[in-house]
């Protein structure tokens, strides 16, 4: 008999936990499909906002005699449905929108705010991730944020608004402007990729240096500069310069490209190497040389083919018998340091590929030959390196610049399983956010960040050149241009051309650059050069095959 | 069941509490944070079921009590924390719809991480403690030798059951 009881006890409960469960979710769902309930009609200047009203129908008029003959620009974001909030807790309620999605109405003694998603984004309401302790925890909004700016609109404490306040959470869609839903093609791409170019050459000061860092909200820079990402940035522009031949981009690349080599070549003991302290890193030299090929072979500085050699010959003399390199030369000692970091290798392998084209020497094939060699080998016990995964994109890369003339089919598997990785752990379905499809996932809740995925697009493209003439079956290579092509849809879906401008200080500015994630607005330079290479390089496969 | 054959469950069980008690130390250890409401939860349970194991042989009188009250804390612990994960699920899903496959696949391993250890194993060890025979009293008797090898190890922890 007890033991009956326990067992119905148990029932019960498990009943009970799943009634409360589905009541939980059935009470909070949102209709991101149904009817215009209403529409949010906003005016604005330089990034604030000047004006709002909330209209029912013909939501196109509204505001409109007040804009017309001002720089204000006029936006309207549909409520397709609404639904509670229940908590003011920072972890419930932050965690109780989607980001990009869902908008805030506050009501307060009659009177209502509403935070919608260009109010979230100008107000830097999504940046701000829960700490607790080495985790950071990305919810839906910053409440603190949010609480106080609903607050103020209101006239009231945040402490009032909290203890009286009601609110709802708003499902949002932008009518002005359309939410972009760009095609992948020919014309696409070439936009795209050239827009991330041109971002870069505006990036470019009379100096040489970028604007390393930039957030496209206020238009304010970080202090950062790191000179790898200045190489890298340098080899994309380059890249689309050479592509476009449009003199601005030329320019640009060619000031990036001579503070290079003037500001940064430094001694290696009898090399020549990149490097800004006494310890000299590989990443460097290898991004460097990357740009400094790309900057002679498209004869924007052909007077930079000795630093070619220079550059080549450094990384070839930190190369182990094994193929490895010594990441690190100490210029105190006057001797390499045998310690490795992520990337370095792939970057060294992948630029002496490039070098090579120019310097005919077959000392540079052969470093990289080992170098990818060496990259690519795992011992057959070991499993782990089926499931678990870097960032390989230099590896794959250098697969492709090698192919040609050292063809390695062990690499080639191996990016086409981390490929197949990739597509698999990417975001596909998400109800919330169906846009996101193809993107590489940052956390199942988080808005994913664009550079993971734009990584993974470029070294993609690299694939896919080899595959194609590999004999990969047909059936593979079309799984991976599928992947491509979401994955370049998703770039260019949150690239900004041109973007939100409504909530950014200086829009002509960012045009063009890869924001960090969907709602983190800040532009590294190394943001457009990830994207632009994945884009830049699809394109140059489309026209190839168009001929 | 013969008194040896149970006793060698008993034992089997107070080792068995150490595997949940290691996995939820483990937890305990990682939490980024010092936050009072889990770590008496959690904490209570790893010294609950440690203590429960020293008991059972150190005192083996008490093995009956120590490994149902262990068994309980344990199940108890696992119910909130299912609990808590199904609601968690249940407010996501709320808010983000269908979030894909990964976040379904994530909430479903944490769910199933707990299950085993939490609920189907405090289950079956209440089950068992519930079902076992009852102890052999020793009867009377003139044959000296089956007097002998009476009372069972642990006969006299058999009232919680």
């Amino acid at each position: 008999m007890r033991r009956l009881d326990a067992f119905r006890l148990f029932a019960a409960f498990g009943v009970v936990l799943l009634v409360a469960s589905l009541g939980l979710e059935h009470a909070l769902r949102v209709d991101r499909h149904g009817s215009v309930k209403r529409t949010i009609v906003s005016a604005w200047v330089g990034g604030q906002r000047r004006a709002r009203t909330v209209v029912t129908r013909d939501p196109d008029a509204a505001l409109s005699r007040e804009v017309r003959g001002t720089r204000a620009t006029r936006t309207a974001e549909d409520v397709l449905d609404e639904g509670p909030v229940l908590s003011t807790n920072r972890i419930i309620f932050g965690a109780s929108f989607v980001p990009l999605r869902d908008g805030v109405e506050a009501r307060y003694d009659g009177r209502v705010a509403i935070a919608t998603v260009d109010d979230l984004l100008a107000w830097k309401a999504y940046d701000h991730a829960l700490v607790l302790g080495p985790i950071r925890l990305q919810l839906g909004v910053d409440a603190d944020v949010v609480l106080e700016a609903l607050a103020k609109e209101l006239g009231v404490t945040r402490a009032e608004l909290e203890a009286h306040g009601r609110f709802r959470r708003l499902a949002l869609r932008h009518r002005i402007p359309i939410e972009p839903a760009p095609k992948v093609n020919i014309e696409t791409l070439r936009t795209a990729a050239l827009s991330a170019g041109r971002y870069l050459a505006r990036a470019v000061r009379p100096d040489g240096m970028y604007r390393y860092e930039v957030n496209a909200i206020d238009n304010e820079e970080t202090d950062d500069y790191n000179w790898p990402r200045h190489s890298g940035a340098t080899w994309f522009l380059a890249e689309s310069a050479n592509y476009s031949r449009e003199p601005f981009m030329l320019d640009a690349a060619a000031r990036a490209g001579r503070r290079l080599a003037q500001g940064s070549l430094a001694d290696c003991g009898e090399h020549r190497c990149i490097a800004v302290g006494e310890r000299a890193d590989l990443g460097s030299s290898a991004l460097g040389l990357l740009a400094v090929v790309e900057l002679v072979q498209g004869g924007i500085l052909p007077e930079l083919m000795p630093t070619v050699r220079d550059l080549a010959e450094f990384l070839r003399s930190q190369q182990r018998p094994d193929g490895e390199f010594k990441h690190f030369y100490d210029r105190v000692k006057n001797e390499p340091v045998d310690q490795q970091v992520l990337y370095y290798t792939g970057e060294a392998a992948f630029a002496l590929a490039r070098a090579e084209r120019l310097t005919h020497d077959r000392r540079d094939l052969d470093a990289a030959s080992r170098a990818l060699a060496q990259l690519v080998s795992y011992p057959p016990w070991y499993l782990g390196w089926h499931y678990f995964w870097g960032a390989e994109h230099w590896t794959c890369h250098a697969l492709g610049a090698l192919w040609e003339k050292a063809p390695n089919r062990d690499a080639l598997n191996f990016c086409l399983q981390w490929h197949e990785a990739v597509r698999n752990t990417a975001i596909w379905g998400r109800e919330a956010s169906p846009e996101y499809d193809g993107a590489t996932s940052g956390g199942p809740f988080v808005p994913p960040p664009l550079v993971g995925t734009a990584t993974r697009m470029e070294a993609a493209v690299s694939t896919l050149r080899v595959a194609r003439v590999a004999g990969v079956p047909a059936a593979e290579v079309e799984r991976l241009e599928n992947g491509i092509r979401a994955g370049l849809a998703y770039l260019m879906r949150f690239q900004f051309e041109p973007g939100p401008t409504q909530v950014m200080r200086a829009p002509g500015m960012l045009r063009g650059g890869i924001p960090t994630t969907t709602t983190d607005y800040r532009v590294r330079i190394d943001n457009p050069q990830h994207a632009g290479t994945g884009l830049l390089g699809y394109l140059k496969v489309l026209e190839a095959q168009a001929k | 069941m013969g008194a040896s054959a149970r006793r060698k469950k008993e034992i089997a069980f107070a080792i068995g509490n150490l595997v949940p008690a290691t996995v939820l130390g483990a937890g305990f250890v990682a939490l980024p944070v010092r936050f009072w409401p889990t770590d008496i939860v959690v904490g209570g349970a790893v010294l609950a079921l440690g203590a429960a194991s020293s008991l059972v042989f150190g005192r083996p009188e008490l093995t009956q009590r120590a490994l149902t009250l262990a068994a309980r804390i344990l199940l108890a612990t696992g119910v909130l924390l299912v609990t808590v994960a199904v609601l968690s699920m249940a407010f996501l899903a709320g808010i983000h719809g269908d979030f894909g496959r990964g976040g379904v696949t994530l909430m479903l391993l944490v769910t199933l991480l707990v299950l085993p250890y939490a609920i189907v194993y405090p289950l079956v060890e209440l089950w068992w403690l519930r079902t076992r025979e009852p102890p052999v009293v020793a009867a009377p008797t003139l044959d000296t030798e089956s007097s002998s090898a009476a009372p069972a190890i642990g006969a006299g922890s058999n009232d919680a059951a």
